[in-house]
């Protein structure tokens, strides 16, 4: 569907991509998570078409991502610092739905996005959450084959977060394809089919998330002790330990072996828990950086 | 270059009408950018028109001179800071990811400068009847009307080129650093023959000059040059607000990233 | 790198485009050129001594008969030199810069009727010489004379026929001024051989029953009109008959006349008096403006009166006249389809056709009015080219004026530069950049706007003339007569015992009105600004009264104000042998009048009172 080949991308001296190669495939969700300044807006520009490569080549649909054929099977929810604020969303809806060639009808996408309530009133007007969906309807109202959504529920309460994901479950049962960007790495998650980690330009991980967790070895294991971390470190076994509030955070291949040996020299040791690694702890050692953390503070 | 399709028209069509709701909806654009050139009509060319017998005659000249000022003024303010303000919010990105025909939101954004430019020139046309007791035969009301409009052209070229060169909270002041002063000089306010020499030649060089210079012609107080000579330099200032545009538009293509 | 070169090629070519606009826009502003700009501009000219040596380069001229699409004109001492492609200039001489500008000879209206300031007034519009087919006898010679002492530079030339040819009673009686006139053929070489010593310089024929108007003048037998087109040529002069019919048109031309003025409606284009024309060698001048005018055709007059580029040029009476209306229309002729296409098909067989206006007809006005016909001509089926041949070279052979009419070495320097290029939209004719007059640079003056009158305090008492003839505002009383004009009239007052109602005193006039000029008067009149002819607000009153009596005759009160130019509205009055109170109403003079602009009253007799006496009283507005 869409696919970076080689591509390479540089804005002076900096190199956002170097040589990166991705391909998407149709009916799944492929989450692109990387720190800031990995490059994922972008390669979404690459294949949006909106910026051309340095180097390699960028397709999207079998053509040339900068024409019109292509981007007309292609939906984008970008992060916008403002949205002119004296069109209604059916105005700007109404507009972006001329340049497809089938767009999808305007009452079925005002119900799907859940503002029809709203559609005759002034972008101004509406809260941050109606602003969103505004957004996500003109990604959809081409009847996209391609979603890109660059954080599309930033700002939006649990609720309304856990509502777009169930929108969005939908879209790729129906069989479109998404290209999801997030710093919240439960989204990923939650969502992805694929999981796509970039660092410094290039493509660290690539695959299920249970594959990404997997790659990195080892469980979780977390509890309150007494015990001191650095001494905990040097345990063979041992590939990290964090501090989580009062609590520590521990990376290891021998989950059981580590508990036994912090049990035997803390009797006054509580909540003990052992878990897979989950996405963030699997982040942040292949990246290096506690993503997470930044988005949570 | 595909050829133009009807539905390409009908987009073009649609794309202008909502660049106008859009503007229109602003009153804190819409009024100064109609009001001022009419305010500063009724002052300058009615209210303190000089002797009363020259009325009509300071009412007529002033008739051209402002109603250029006005159309500048809207398409440099209609063009740079809306495109510049657009920009930097990521807007315009999210349009030209959809398959929108090449240009379009150049044309919408045109067909509002031509609007403006309408109205102002129809602004000052009723003024001009009612209070500066201008008569022209009617052809020449036309052709007035319309070098007028065409005016917004070569100042919509360059107002896009400001648009990009500018970031969105430079760009009124930039603009309005260019346009003000442009104006004086280009004998917009005051009579180019009230200036003295050097300034009337430093305004040879102005395409403010050029421009009012023409719609003066059509009411027979031009200076005296041909009317392909303004036009050749209007032309060729669009061309190169076009060059400066381009330039403008691949460097900022890769100014932001992240 | 593809996109680089792209706007790298757009900018240089923007530039370019730039530079080269720019240059052109400065070289045609170049040189000044003695232009009446809106005002501010001085024009350098002005203040120096006119030089009357230069060079006008880079124009297009139209020498009279031929368009040169880019020469040069070399002026010297008021004649021209030379005339060409690359004449080069000395260094010394100042160059006029004719860039996107065309030269023309100086206009020459073929048929005015030329008095008071009609010539000041043609000049301004780029009409050097007129040629007048009717007028004061005395008038035309005083110019004539003027003209023969040297160069005159604040008018256009006169070449007139003085007094015309006609009936007792025909036309050209009706303007009050009192002519000769002749009835049988053996009259007619006495006739002409007077007009002769008199000046003229060349014989007007009127030849028309005035029929086409619905009107019945006496006129001209056949015979008559014949014998004085024969005496018109013993004396060696051209004949130039006036008609208004396609048959009065064949017997003129038959008779040898050897021009026609006025245009004829009544017949169609292939009518014989073509090929009459033809043959015979005459000339037309069909007078298109005046026609239109008559027929109710005044788009042209109303577009011309408010062009811009003639609008401030244009005066309050100009615009007055070009707005007027004839009083009784040209009947059943087709209006001007028939007048044009038999325009159109003399100029196809060769007949030729000159531009006159006949201002200051109705609907026409001195010098204005040539563009008028300019236009109309073309409309007829002239090129632009034959047009302003018929307006410049045309007329000077015609009428013999050896030194004009062309652009050519030894033509005098009489030029008209226009804005554009009216050999292909005549209309350019209009957009007049500068005059030449013999070589001197015409300083057109925007034409004074209407003073507002200045409010009077009063309470509307003139005059009782109980002591004397003080007044109770303005300037007082003047006595005026025509004198100025070069008449004989007289008039004298003074303050004389018995007065109306009973009041001790009255103002007594008396005098005589001699014939002599074209409109006689004597008489006190009053001034009520401060200065003689300044007008004055009196619009607060509504009539004028004041008592009388005297001879029985009837008497006119003439009211002047800025609106009516020069010539002064009446009402008239008899003064019986009683005292009796004569009010008139303000609005009674017409023309809008209400008082605003009232420059002054003038009690006078009328023409046929070769003596007269009358009292005045009490004289007020109300």
């Amino acid at each position: 569907m869409a696919e970076l080949r080689g591509v390479s991308k540089t804005y002076g001296a900096v190199a956002a991509l170097d040589r990166v190669d991705l391909a998407l495939a149709p009916g799944q969700l492929t989450a692109l998570l990387g720190p800031n300044g990995a490059g994922k807006t972008t390669a979404v520009r690459l294949m949006l078409g909106t910026c051309r490569p340095s180097g390699g080549k960028v397709w999207l649909f079998g053509a040339d991502p900068s024409t019109r054929e292509a981007r007309q099977r292609v939906g984008a929810m970008l992060q916008l610092g403002r949205v002119p604020e004296t069109l209604t969303p059916r105005e700007h809806l109404r507009l972006f739905r001329s340049y497809y060639e089938d767009p999808r009808p305007m009452d079925d996408l005002l119900a799907v996005t859940g503002i029809s309530g709203i559609a005759d009133r002034r972008f101004g007007h509406l809260s941050g959450g109606q602003r969103q969906r505004v957004l996500f309807a003109a990604a959809l109202c081409g009847n996209p084959h391609l979603l890109f959504l660059d954080e599309p529920t930033v700002g939006l309460d649990i609720e309304a977060r856990h509502l777009f994901w169930d929108a969005i479950r939908q879209l790729v049962s129906d069989g479109r394809s998404v290209l999801l960007t997030t710093h919240y790495l439960e989204e990923a998650d939650a969502l992805a089919d694929r999981v796509v980690v970039l660092q410094r330009g290039h493509i660290v991980a690539d695959g299920s998330p249970a594959d990404i967790k997997q790659r990195v070895a080892g469980r979780q294991l977390r509890c309150i002790t007494s015990v001191d971390p650095d001494r905990i470190r040097q345990l063979p076994a041992v590939q990290s330990v964090r501090t989580e509030g009062s609590a520590l955070v521990i990376l290891t291949s021998d989950a059981e072996g580590v508990a036994r040996h912090l049990l035997s020299h803390d009797q006054r040791l509580s909540g003990l828990e052992i878990t897979g690694i989950d996405l963030e702890q699997a982040f942040v050692e292949l990246t290096g950086k506690p993503e997470g953390a930044a988005a949570r503070a | 270059m595909r050829p133009l399709s009807v539905r390409d028209l009908r987009i073009y069509g649609l794309e202008s009408r909502t660049e106008l709701l859009k503007v229109m909806r602003l009153p804190a654009y819409a009024l100064p950018t109609i009001g001022f050139p009419a305010v500063f009509y009724l002052l300058f060319a009615v209210a303190l028109g000089g002797r009363p017998q020259d009325g009509a005659k300071v009412a007529t000249y002033m008739l051209a001179t402002y109603g250029a000022f006005g159309v500048i003024g809207a398409s440099l303010f209609g063009f740079g800071v809306s495109l510049a303000v657009e920009r930097a919010q990521g807007w315009l990105l999210l349009k030209r990811s959809m398959p929108a025909p090449t240009g379009a939101w150049i044309v919408g954004k045109t067909a509002v400068s031509l609007v403006f430019s309408a109205a102002i020139v129809a602004v000052l046309v009723v003024l001009g009847v009612l209070f500066g007791h201008v008569r022209m035969p009617l052809g020449t009301w036309a052709r007035l009307s319309a070098v007028l409009v065409a005016g917004a052209l070569p100042f919509s070229a360059f107002g896009l080129a400001l648009g990009y060169l500018c970031g969105p909270n430079s760009a009124p002041a930039v603009i309005n650093l260019i346009y003000l002063p442009m104006a004086f000089l280009s004998g917009l306010w005051v009579p180019i023959e009230m200036l003295p020499t050097f300034m009337k030649n430093l305004a040879v060089c102005l395409p403010a000059y050029h421009f009012a210079q023409l719609a003066l012609q059509v009411v027979g107080a031009g200076r005296g040059g041909p009317a392909w000579s303004h036009v050749l330099t209007l032309a060729g200032f669009t061309l190169f607000s076009v060059a400066l545009a381009l330039g403008a538009f691949r460097r900022d293509e890769g100014a932001t990233f992240g | 790198m593809k996109a680089r070169i792209l706007e790298g090629t757009l900018a240089a070519a923007g530039i370019a485009l730039m530079a080269v606009g720019i240059s052109a826009h400065f070289r045609a502003l170049a040189a000044p050129t003695s232009r009446a700009t809106w005002g501010s501009e001085a024009t350098p000219a002005a203040a120096a001594p006119r030089p009357t040596t230069f060079a006008i380069v880079d124009a297009r001229v139209f020498d009279g008969t031929a368009v040169l699409e880019r020469a040069t004109v070399l002026v010297e001492s008021g004649v021209i030199k030379a005339v060409g492609p690359g004449i080069s200039v000395p260094k010394e001489v100042p160059v006029v810069n004719g860039y996107g500008k065309t030269l023309l000879p100086g206009l020459i209206d073929a048929h005015t009727h030329a008095f008071q300031d009609a010539l000041e007034r043609a000049l301004v519009f780029g009409v050097t010489t007129e040629v007048d087919m009717f007028t004061d006898a005395r008038f035309a010679a005083d110019r004539r004379a003027e003209q023969k002492r040297g160069l005159v530079t604040s008018r256009a030339d006169l070449v007139s026929a003085g007094t015309l040819a006609t009936a007792p009673g025909g036309h050209g009686t009706e303007y009050g001024i009192p002519i000769p006139t002749l009835t049988r053929p053996d009259e007619a070489q006495a006739f002409v051989d007077a007009r002769v010593a008199e000046g003229s310089d060349f014989i007007k024929i009127i030849y028309d029953d005035a029929a086409s108007y619905g009107l019945k003048l006496p006129t001209l037998t056949r015979e008559t009109m014949t014998a004085v087109v024969a005496a018109a040529h013993q004396r060696g002069k051209l004949a130039v008959v006036h008609v208004s019919t396609g048959r009065a048109a064949r017997e003129a031309l038959a008779a040898g006349a050897d021009g026609l003025a006025h245009i004829v409606a009544d017949v169609p284009a292939g009518d014989e008096l073509v090929a009459l024309a033809r043959q015979r060698g005459a000339f037309v001048i069909p007078t298109l403006t005046v026609i239109a005018s008559t027929t109710g055709d005044t788009s042209v007059a109303r577009a011309l009166s408010v062009d811009p580029s003639l609008a401030i040029y244009v005066g309050s009476s100009e615009r007055r006249s070009l707005d007027a209306a004839f009083p009784a229309p040209l009947k059943g002729t087709g209006g001007m389809l028939r007048a044009r296409a038999l325009v159109g098909a003399l100029k196809a067989a060769g007949v030729p056709i000159l531009a006159g206006t006949d201002a200051p007809n109705p609907g026409t006005a001195h010098g204005l009015s040539l563009h008028e016909e300019l236009e109309l001509l073309v409309g007829a089926g002239l090129s632009p080219i034959e047009a302003l041949a018929a307006a410049t070279s045309i007329p000077a052979r015609t009428f013999g004026l050896s030194d004009r009419g062309r652009i050519a070495p030894g033509m005098r320097a009489d030029l008209l530069m226009v804005d554009g290029d009216p050999t292909r939209a005549i209309a350019a004719t209009r957009r007049i950049a500068a005059i030449w007059k013999g070589g001197v640079a015409v300083e057109r003056k925007p034409a004074l706007p209407e003073p507002a009158g200045a409010r009077v305090n009063t309470n509307g008492l003139v005059s009782d003339f109980e002591t004397d003839t003080a007044t109770g505002f303005g300037f007082g009383w003047q006595i005026s007569t025509d004198s100025m004009m070069g008449g004989a009239s007289e008039a004298a007052m003074r303050v004389v015992q018995g007065g109306a109602q009973g009041s001790r005193r009255s103002l007594e006039v008396a005098g005589s009105i001699k014939p002599g000029s074209m409109y006689p008067w004597a008489g006190p009149m009053f001034f009520p600004g401060q200065q003689p002819m300044t007008p004055a607000n009196l619009s607060r009153f509504t009539t004028l009264a004041f008592w009388t009596k005297g001879d029985g005759g009837t008497y006119r009160v003439l009211a002047f104000a800025s609106r009516l130019g020069r010539i002064p509205a009446e009402q008239r009055f008899v003064a019986g042998p009683e005292w009796r109170e004569v009010v008139m109403p303000l609005s009674g003079f017409g023309n809008g009048m209400d008082g605003s602009d009232l420059q002054g009253l003038l009690f006078s007799a009328s023409a046929g009172q070769a003596t007269f006496r009358l009292q005045i009283d009490d004289v007020r507005f109300r």
